[in-house]
């Protein structure tokens, strides 16, 4: 992909994938279903999970699966409130890009906006000289 | 390489990282392997590259060199697409949440007072009730003197008037009695002249100004 992914999208994307299970889901599982979504390189995910753990924004435990103990993560109610600001934060990103990229936003009028508003600062500022000289 | 060699090489390689740390890295390749499935053992090795790449994302997460810096704003910060939206919104959060506080807390004050009020009330009412009782007694005490005094004065001019007057009959019956009853009438009189005074001093001067005083003091007390 032409985009890379920063840390914070990656966190956001990992939150989405595993809030998606109520009840939890293992690692294995949200590396195929991450990899659906973006592509990176396998190894990548361990560190963001543990990391997310740390900051409680994910909780692990263990349950037995085939006769074997498997660890699943699942989101914590702060790991919910990070994923609806990153939500936000995506949305509102997005939107400007899209905007951008749809010729929505009309970048010339903001300019023109902000070019008027200095030129009327310097005319305030050459005004009284000017009629100074007048008299 | 197969999974048990991968594993081995991990292990080595984290050598040099907290026991607990290592545990967790350990146990979740471990479960990684587990729900491939033996099928797809080789394609999770490559998938994962070699023990060194893992080995190598792992520590550079722990030592806050890669991906994130351990903190979770930090992480957020150090990423570019995040900070240019979320730095005013920081600032938009705060402005909209002082405004209910600035009216919040008056309204806590005036619950408190009330309570405060209800509470001391007993209280209240005995102090204001003592100060209110005091001044009447002040007030009374000073219009008494002023009549008692006045009583005084008119007391001692009659007595000097029925002095003299007693004096005057009895000037030829006996002249040394009738020259002490005027004087003593007379004596009466000057002191009865002083209680008059000052009768008059209490009643006329001393008390409009004691007024006057009091009302400039609340005229004051009302101006601020």
């Amino acid at each position: 992909m032409v985009f890379n992914t920063g840390s914070a999208l990656l966190d956001a994307i990992v939150l989405a994938v595993v809030s998606k299970e109520p009840d939890g889901t293992y690692g294995y599982k949200i590396t195929q279903e991450v990899r659906q979504v973006i592509d990176l390189s396998e190894s990548t995910l361990y560190p963001v999970l543990r990391r997310l753990q740390k900051d409680e924004c994910l909780e692990v435990y263990d349950m037995e699966c085939a006769g074997r103990n498997r660890r699943y993560y699942k989101v914590t109610s702060r790991g919910w409130a990070q994923l609806r600001l990153y939500e936000s934060e995506w949305r509102r990103y997005s939107d400007k890009i899209t905007g951008l990229f749809e010729g929505r936003i009309d970048l010339s009028a903001e300019m023109d906006a902000g070019k008027l508003a200095k030129n009327d600062a310097v005319e305030g500022k050459t005004d009284p000289e000017g009629s100074g000289d007048q008299l | 390489m197969n999974r048990v060699d991968f594993m081995r090489q991990l292990e080595s390689l984290l050598q040099n990282i907290s026991p607990t740390e290592r545990e967790e890295a350990l146990q979740y390749y471990n479960d990684y392997f587990n729900d491939a499935g033996e099928e797809n053992e080789q394609a999770v090795i490559e998938a994962l590259g070699n023990p060194a790449k893992v080995a190598e994302n792992i520590k550079r997460d722990l030592y806050g060199a890669g991906y994130g810096d351990g903190v979770y704003q930090k992480a957020a910060s150090s990423d570019r697409a995040v900070v240019q939206y979320q730095q005013p919104d920081l600032n938009r959060i705060p402005e909209t949440q002082k405004q209910p506080e600035k009216t919040g807390v008056p309204t806590w004050a005036i619950v408190l007072l009330v309570i405060a009020a209800v509470l001391f009330s007993p209280a209240l009412l005995g102090i204001a009730a003592g100060i209110f009782g005091t001044l009447c007694g002040i007030i009374v005490t000073w219009f008494a003197l002023i009549f008692s005094f006045g009583i005084v004065a008119v007391a001692l001019l009659i007595l000097l008037l029925v002095l003299a007057v007693t004096g005057m009959m009895c000037l030829w019956a006996d002249p040394v009695v009738s020259l002490g009853l005027l004087g003593g009438g007379l004596i009466c009189g000057g002191i009865g002249i002083l209680f008059l005074m000052l009768t008059v001093a209490m009643a006329g001067i001393a008390t409009p100004a004691a007024v006057k005083g009091i009302c400039s003091l609340f005229g004051r007390m009302k101006k601020k």
